[in-house]
């Protein structure tokens, strides 16, 4: 009796060749929430989302004949993700741009997002103000310098992983988030 | 220059990824730089604020959706892929060394015929009729019409023979579950995966395969018979309760258009709450919000009583 979750990757992977499909789904059961999660946080949308998780699938899928178990499965897995993240054209956005200048008399409109402090208005306002001026400021940066900050901030990724993952050195993933984190800063000094 | 590397350090330090010696030598430096030690301030407030402005909350109906539509895709990718590869397997795989020569005998067959029709025939091609087709067992499935005239009454067309195969045995049986598991995921009629679901529930309990155990998962989950999924969920409240089973159940409430699915899904996580109390964060969360939100009186009650009971 096949008991899946007791299976290592690359078995899965042996499985899922030899036309297993339900050895291919308890493989991404594995992997998927953390690659929409990825997708999600990097375009903070959950359509564009949906469109990178779907891709990248087809894409694992498809190439699983081709794997040679030269790295780990999850390390392929998110390589294909941040791939595919760096060269989809967004399409949707969730959270709109709210503007970071800090100038007082600026009259563009300032958006109120959800939120569950609905008690008090006031606080609501400025957290989703706040909200709003750092992601302005996180899409501010390019996307490899957005990704590996991402990565880095939200997701806890070591470098050596992210280094992996973007197929790149350490000392570029290093580079792109100084340089990430020297303009968020700049941009978000007057908060 | 010296400082500047510092600063540098500084961003790595905020994340932890100095390694000792480099820490204590930054440590040693911020003694005596009040400027490093300032904007190693500046960079925890930073990342403060940078967390408490992103949210991390995943949008769990969009994710379901995505797997949903994946698992569609990946069953239409294997319906086209398993069409080829049982041809390819007929063709270059005889399985027993007297069917080598009967394979040897129709290759040469199939090949004396291409052979035919490639030099001999050239205007009044005619697909070789299967008279046999009507006696034999073998189903026809997938029928296509490529090109068709009619006016003339003439048709081309193309299809799927496909022989059974008769398996016997217990519901226990790996080779039984795999055929069971598969015909839930991939069969396109419900009757079938309704009755793959109840052959399923005539099982052992305890014995329950993964393989039936994902299987079961995904109709409740996934499929589009509202029957299908009942069947599946009643199979699953009566297997051990692990934490996949609870998400599924979840995603049932929260997802289900069908409010009578809804409710059997909160009332069976209403059993398992009485046998072992629910702790995780996000059901509890679902379940609040159900209280709150739900159309469903029935079920805004029930995720009230579940949670009044975890909280005495």
């Amino acid at each position: 009796m096949e008991n899946f979750s007791s299976l290592s990757d690359n078995d899965l992977i042996i499985e899922a060749r030899n036309g297993n499909n339900t050895a291919f789904t308890n493989l991404f059961y594995r992997y998927d929430k953390k690659v929409f999660s990825i997708a999600a946080q990097y375009f903070q949308s959950s359509d564009d989302a949906k469109d990178v998780y779907q891709e990248v699938f087809i894409r694992v899928y498809k190439g699983l004949k081709r794997f040679e178990f030269r790295s780990e499965f999850s390390t392929w897995l998110f390589r294909v993700t941040t791939n595919v993240c760096l060269t989809h054209k967004a399409q949707y956005k969730k959270i709109q741009n709210v503007s970071i200048s800090p100038d007082e008399n600026d009259e563009s409109p300032k958006i109120e997002l959800k939120s569950s402090e609905e008690d008090e208005p006031d606080n609501q306002l400025i957290s989703s103000e706040t909200k709003g001026k750092v992601q302005n400021a996180i899409d501010s940066l390019a996307p490899k310098q957005r990704m590996v900050f991402m990565l880095k901030h939200i997701h806890n990724y070591k470098i050596r992983e992210i280094a992996k993952m973007m197929e790149c050195s350490e000392g570029t993933v290093k580079k792109y988030l100084f340089i990430a984190t020297d303009k968020l800063r700049l941009k978000l000094k007057t908060i | 220059m010296e400082h500047d590397k510092y600063k540098e350090m500084l961003v790595l330090y905020s994340y932890s990824e100095l390694n000792k010696e480099e820490r204590n030598e930054l440590d040693r430096h911020m003694l005596g730089c009040s400027s490093c030690k300032d904007e190693l301030e500046e960079l925890k407030k930073l990342h403060e604020l940078v967390t408490a402005s992103i949210s991390e909350e995943l949008d769990e109906n969009a994710f379901f959706e995505s797997r949903q539509e994946l698992l569609a895709e990946i069953r239409s990718l294997n319906r086209k892929k398993f069409h080829l590869s049982e041809l390819w397997d007929f063709l270059t795989t005889p399985t027993s060394g007297s069917l080598k020569l009967a394979y040897s005998l129709a290759s040469v067959a199939i090949l004396f015929t291409v052979g035919y029709f490639a030099f001999f025939s050239k205007s009044d091609f005619k697909i070789p009729v299967d008279k046999d087709l009507a006696k034999n067992e073998s189903s026809v499935t997938n029928l296509q019409f490529i090109d068709s005239d009619f006016d003339k009454g003439e048709v081309e067309i193309t299809y799927d023979q496909i022989t059974p195969v008769k398996l016997k045995g217990k519901v226990n049986d790996a080779e039984i579950q795999k055929v069971l598991a598969r015909s839930l995921i991939d069969n396109e009629n419900p009757g079938i995966r309704l009755k793959t679901v109840n052959a399923i529930l005539s099982e052992n309990k305890a014995g329950t395969s993964e393989v039936l155990k994902d299987a079961l998962l995904n109709a409740m989950m996934y499929d589009n018979n509202p029957g299908v999924r009942k069947e599946a969920m009643n199979a699953l409240c009566n297997l051990q309760f692990d934490d996949k089973i609870q998400d599924a159940m979840i995603h049932v409430l929260q997802n289900d258009k069908n409010s009578g699915l809804r409710i059997q899904a909160i009332n069976c996580l209403g059993v398992k709450n009485d046998l072992q109390k629910i702790t995780d964060p996000n059901t509890i969360n679902v379940l609040r919000k159900k209280m709150q939100e739900d159309e469903n009186s029935y079920i805004k009650l029930r995720a009230k009583t579940i949670l009044t009971k975890l909280e005495s």
